[in-house]
């Protein structure tokens, strides 16, 4: 008994709200909706405590690294200084002069300079990746010249008509693509997640506690 | 009283086309059909990256992406654990060492079980310290960009759900000249990989990577129903177009119940 | 660092990375200390979603702010903007969001547009009720009855706030534009607000993702008309004649394209005299 409520409690569990989930999403049914409505606020409220499990990992990381004077040891002091102070700062208030201080002159700026590094490795890869070594290399290259062209004012200053021809790309061509992929996508996950529900895929084997 | 919502009819009735088209496929290839996936040239590379990583006495890594395993990132997350768990196998045997990092908690989890018995079939021991997690976003693109520099790894397997910082790694790989497996299901991702990779997985591909590598018929008959229902798809695409080409609406027309 | 321990090949082909983000940092920083001025053409995309969002006079929209400080350097500006917009038209404004820097994010760009009217209008024409757990779960929750949330970012209950009176569910509201920096966030939107007919979407999005939602976006389809990037926040910028960053920042983009231009065509001829060669 109890190992059949092991492997197949959680199963049930996510097929129920699964099944909840999917038919409140297309047909109005009281008091499934109220209930769906009910599920998802606690849904919700489960999610915050995802941060948790992060947070402590990480915390028990450091410190074995910091206990034993691990190599890099001085990037733990770093790490788990930084989370100290943002951790007090938080408990003074999210509206808090020093939390909001933190949070727009560190926080916001650092995340800023990480995703501008983006830049620096667009342009390394595109002159790496935009040469004409075959037929299908030089029409890649043709199309992302006249994109480039196309969606800054400079191009625009040059000829008027870029902006056009890459209007028309990204509607026709590459939606078209875009479309296509799409499309696939969704059943592939849309696959997996039905498989999920019904106990099976590797998601439905986790669940039931078989890996 | 059940009420169909205003709109709904027709997203509704492909959702139950759906379903009833992966249990059918489900009950096939459970029953013994076989149904096999093409080879996919990304995943016969994992044999050449761990090669190639033996041969220059040079760690891995490998990552299932930056997403988690709820919502809609998690079918490309379980992908990319199946891959991780084929490279931590092949790492194994080979005896190079192997770093699988993720921004996710539940992940960590399920990476570190996932490497521990894959080592464990091959008789070895995984070193759960190389299982590393960099929570938020741009820490991980970062924390992983410099580990794969420290560490000089010889190659980077990187399929799974990705956002929009897998080009900060994997442009640091480059310049290490590691060898790179990539993939994902994110559009606007996928440039990156084109960009970067040595071989790639694009799209459901990255699903179908899952089912190739695990073998297991629940999986297979997954991406089997998936190519079926495209075909469908096509069908209504093609009859949607030659009756539209006649100026007729009525066909668009019973989408929009 | 050449780790491999080789000789690093020269000439045109085997450019050093370091010498390309060199010249980058250049290109991208001069413009921006001295702007060269190069014009702006409002594209009639960017015009649409400004004729709709000013269409009529005191319509209610929500600004859902679904992204990490990393997106705010082309979405800040874009937000910026439609609040000048909405401060321009009476539109009254509902700030939200389902990533957890959403409120802190809709404070920012509410004090930089409201501050000096705050006290008087805060609550009557704007609002912050800030991150809603949940992701997609939390959408929903949302869509169907906002007052679930119970208290904005600031933890004013909803009833001391009187514009909430008359919205309680994603009926309400006009228009939910959606400021996002990856596809996750607009597909929950279109799935759980614009699919069951709750409210109309624009989007306002990055550069790199606004392709990815082309398919979505048109006058019958889920989202109505979006803005991409820092150049559609300066083309928003000029056809409201509220001038900011973005417009200052367009130069900089544009050098930045100029660039790789110039690498694209370095790395061509390289690759033509080795055929030549070989």
């Amino acid at each position: 008994m109890a190992n059949l409520a092991k492997n197949y409690l959680a199963s049930v569990i996510v097929a129920v709200i699964g099944f909840l989930f999917v038919f409140t999403y297309y047909f109005l049914a009281q008091p499934l909706n109220d209930w769906s409505q009910t599920l998802a606020q606690i849904i919700s409220l489960i999610s915050l405590f995802a941060v948790l499990p992060g947070a402590f990992l990480m915390i028990r990381r450091e410190t074995s690294i910091l206990t034993v004077r691990g190599p890099n040891w001085d990037r733990s002091v770093i790490t788990l200084g930084s989370f100290l102070v943002f951790l007090i700062a938080g408990l003074t208030g999210l509206s808090s002069p020093i939390y909001l201080w933190l949070y727009n002159n560190v926080f916001v700026i650092l995340s800023t300079a990480i995703f501008s590094l983006l830049a620096f490795y667009i342009m390394s890869a595109g002159y790496r990746t935009f040469r004409a070594r075959s037929w299908e290399a030089t029409v890649l290259l043709v199309v992302g010249l006249l994109t480039i062209l196309g969606v800054v004012p400079f191009g625009a200053s040059i000829w008027s008509g870029f902006p056009t021809i890459t209007d028309w790309i990204s509607k026709y061509p590459s939606t078209g693509t875009s479309r296509g992929i799409t499309i696939g996508i969704a059943l592939g996950t849309a696959g997996v997640i039905i498989r999920t529900i019904a106990g099976q895929g590797r998601l439905g084997r986790f669940i039931k506690g078989e890996e | 009283m059940i009420q169909l919502k205003t709109g709904s009819a027709s997203s509704f009735l492909f959702l139950l086309g759906f379903i009833i088209v992966v249990f059918i496929a489900y009950r096939l290839v459970t029953g013994g059909r076989k149904v096999t996936i093409r080879l996919m040239p990304a995943i016969e590379a994992l044999d050449e990256a761990v090669g190639r990583a033996a041969e220059m006495r040079r760690p891995i890594h490998a990552t299932p992406g930056d997403s988690a395993l709820g919502g809609m990132d998690g079918p490309q997350t379980v992908a990319g654990l199946e891959v991780c768990s084929a490279v931590a196998r092949k790492s194994a045997q080979s005896g190079v060492p192997l770093y699988i990092t993720t921004p996710d908690p539940v992940v960590h989890t399920l990476q570190t079980d996932i490497a521990e018995q894959a080592y464990r079939l091959e008789g070895e021991e995984f070193n759960p310290t190389n299982s590393m997690l960099f929570p938020f976003w741009t820490s991980f693109a970062i924390g992983i960009s410099g580990l794969v520099y420290r560490e000089n790894v010889a190659s980077n397997i990187c399929v799974g759900g990705w956002h929009g910082i897998v080009l900060i790694l994997m442009e640091t790989a480059s310049r290490i000249g590691a060898f790179q497996i990539g993939g994902t299901a994110f559009i606007d991702q996928l440039p990156w990989f084109v960009a970067c990779c040595d071989y790639y997985v694009l799209g459901e591909e990255v699903f179908a990577a899952g089912a190739y590598l695990s073998q297991n018929p629940s999986d297979i008959s997954a991406v089997w129903s998936q190519d079926i229902f495209k075909l469908i798809i096509i069908a209504i695409m093609a009859l949607g177009i030659l009756i539209g080409l006649t100026g007729s609406t009525w066909f668009s027309n019973l989408f929009k119940m | 660092m050449n780790l491999q321990n080789k000789p690093r090949k020269k000439g045109l082909l085997n450019i050093d990375s370091r010498i390309i983000w060199l010249l980058l940092l250049f290109f991208v920083g001069i413009p921006l200390v001295r702007p060269i001025g190069i014009p702006i053409q409002v594209s009639p995309n960017t015009r649409e979603f400004y004729e709709i969002l000013t269409e009529q006079r005191g319509i209610t929209i929500a600004l859902a702010l679904d992204t990490d400080p990393a997106g705010l350097a082309e979405l800040g500006p874009q937000i910026s903007a439609i609040l000048k917009i909405a401060r321009d038209y009476d539109l009254k404004v509902v700030m939200v969001g389902w990533n957890s820097n959403s409120g802190m994010f809709a404070n920012t760009y509410l004090t930089e547009v409201f501050s000096d009217v705050w006290n008087s209008q805060y609550g009557i024409n704007f609002v912050n009720l800030g991150y809603v757990p949940g992701m997609e779960t939390g959408m929903k929750q949302f869509a169907e009855d906002i007052w679930s949330i119970e208290q904005d970012h600031y933890g004013t209950r909803l009833e001391n706030l009187p514009m909430m009176e008359d919205i309680r569910t994603a009926s309400d509201i006009d228009y939910l534009i959606e400021c996002c920096w990856n596809l996750d966030y607009p597909n929950s939107i279109m799935r759980q607000f614009v699919a069951p007919g709750y409210t109309k979407m624009l989007a306002a999005s990055t550069a790199l993702v606004y392709p990815a939602l082309l398919p979505f976006i048109g006058p019958d389809r889920p989202i109505k008309s979006a803005i991409k990037g820092m150049d559609g926040a300066a083309q928003l910028e000029l056809v409201s004649n509220h001038p900011g960053l973005a417009i200052a920042g367009t130069d900089a983009q544009s050098l930045a394209h100029v660039l790789i231009i110039i690498f694209i065509a370095i790395g061509n001829l390289g690759l033509f005299f080795k055929r030549e060669e070989t």
